[in-house]
């Protein structure tokens, strides 16, 4: 597997146990990654992950159960509100997923919330 | 005086003008790409514009005019610029470069920032979970030499099921791999030196999220990345949590987006080339203006040898 491609795969397993809030045996992170990895896969993420300290496990029956480790996150979000805080101005180097939201726009993102879930609904399948 | 010297200034206002009509209409890569190209060549023109309109005021001063070899005298008899026009020229090209120079200063603080943010040993993945409440995702910096992070709230991911979850960070991803930051740099320091080309970041901004929207949507999926938006995107207007402002033009930023990525997507590239007609057309008056400023100064070195 190419390298892009793992960093991406190690990022949605860690987005994972973060979105589960609870410890999560190997088996059930591969159910919450979603998608068609393989459980070989899985357990090497969760290894790698845990060797650089971003996420912690405990012996639960014959699995270990891993949960991310919450501390020092502050450091890293109190760069990202420095960026956020330099003035009105949007920055260069930092592109955000709801730059432009207005507080009008309740109404129609309930709608257009709707018509994305009823997309799904009708199976929007992986084309583009 | 050679009037094509103002062309690169009516290109300044048609650009804006044309990227307003095509921001929305065109495929989002072909627009970023057209928009980060047009922007620093027509502002690099009226640079060259006023400095063609500016020279023969210093041109005057003895000292200069020593240097050069030629007879201050002559030149003012002869200059084909208003001093009064090259007085403003000036001005405007010392106010230019002040702005530029503050723009870098701000642009080097926030490349500091990011570089610290992704050196950091929580940093070791490039997706870094911060722990907030605020469901919020963010790109920092470019995916070069692996100094791309992608930084999410814990908050945004237990909102998201994990296709969303997948689509979002693949929107980020885009944003790194297509080298924004830099783009987005690019068009700061081209409004910074052409004040009139500022109304295109934000024409900038609003494609750069689209281009990043249609790369997700293509390997992940439509639906889940149009849910993933709106669901983030209702519990922050929720929680009133709302930069106002940010952009003047594009209000329903977001919402526009979901929209278009539902709708089916545009496939129109060739107008995008209208946009770098208008800097090219620009670059040849400037181009044109420079050569008459050079023969007027080759005229003046001769003058003075009469």
């Amino acid at each position: 597997m190419e390298r892009r491609a793992f960093g991406e795969l190690e990022g949605q397993v860690l987005a994972a146990l973060w979105a589960a809030g609870r410890p999560l045996v190997p088996a059930e992170v591969l159910g919450a990654v979603g998608g068609d990895l393989a459980y070989t896969t899985v357990m090497t993420i969760l290894v790698r992950l845990h060797d650089k300290g971003l996420i912690e496990r405990n012996k639960v029956g014959r699995a270990y159960a891993y949960r991310p480790v919450v501390a020092e996150t502050e450091v890293v979000a109190g760069q990202v509100r420095k960026l956020l805080d330099r003035g009105h101005d949007r920055t260069a180097v930092l592109q955000g997923l709801l730059d432009g939201l207005s507080a009008d726009d309740e109404d129609l993102l309930r709608e257009l919330l709707a018509r994305a879930t009823g997309r799904r609904a009708d199976g929007d399948g992986r084309s583009s | 005086m050679n009037t094509v010297v103002f062309v690169p200034f009516g290109a300044s206002v048609l650009l804006v003008a044309l990227s307003r009509i095509l921001v929305t209409r065109l495929r989002p890569s072909a627009a970023a790409w057209a928009l980060s190209t047009a922007m620093p060549l027509v502002a690099l023109c009226t640079v060259g514009g006023l400095l063609v309109l500016a020279c023969p005021l210093p041109a005057r001063v003895p000292l200069v005019a020593a240097l050069g070899r030629w007879a201050p005298s002559a030149v003012a008899r002869h200059s084909p610029v208003a001093p009064l026009v090259s007085a403003l020229a000036l001005a405007a090209l010392t106010w230019s470069g002040c702005r530029l120079c503050r723009e870098v200063r701000a642009l080097v603080a926030e490349a500091r920032t990011v570089l610290g943010a992704s050196s950091l040993r929580r940093a070791a993945t490039e997706v870094i979970v911060v722990d907030d409440p605020v469901p919020q995702a963010h790109a920092l910096g470019v995916s070069v030499l692996g100094l791309g992070r992608i930084v999410v709230s814990s908050g945004l991911l237990r909102l998201l099921d994990a296709d969303e979850r997948a689509a979002v960070i693949a929107h980020e991803h885009a944003h790194l791999d297509q080298h924004h930051a830099v783009l987005a740099s690019a068009s700061r320091l081209s409004a910074a030196l052409n004040p009139l080309l500022a109304p295109i970041r934000d024409d900038l901004g609003y494609v750069l999220e689209r281009s990043a929207d249609e790369a997700a949507a293509a390997t992940t999926s439509r639906g889940a990345l149009a849910s993933g938006i709106a669901k983030a995107a209702l519990a922050t207007v929720q929680t009133a949590r709302v930069a106002g402002g940010a952009f003047a033009l594009h209000r329903q930023a977001v919402a526009d987006r979901v929209a278009a990525l539902l709708a089916e997507p545009t496939e129109r590239t060739r107008a995008a080339w209208v946009l770098v007609a208008v800097a090219v057309v620009a670059a040849a008056a400037v181009g044109w203006a420079l050569h008459d400023t050079e023969r007027f100064f080759e005229a003046a070195r001769l003058w003075s040898r009469r």
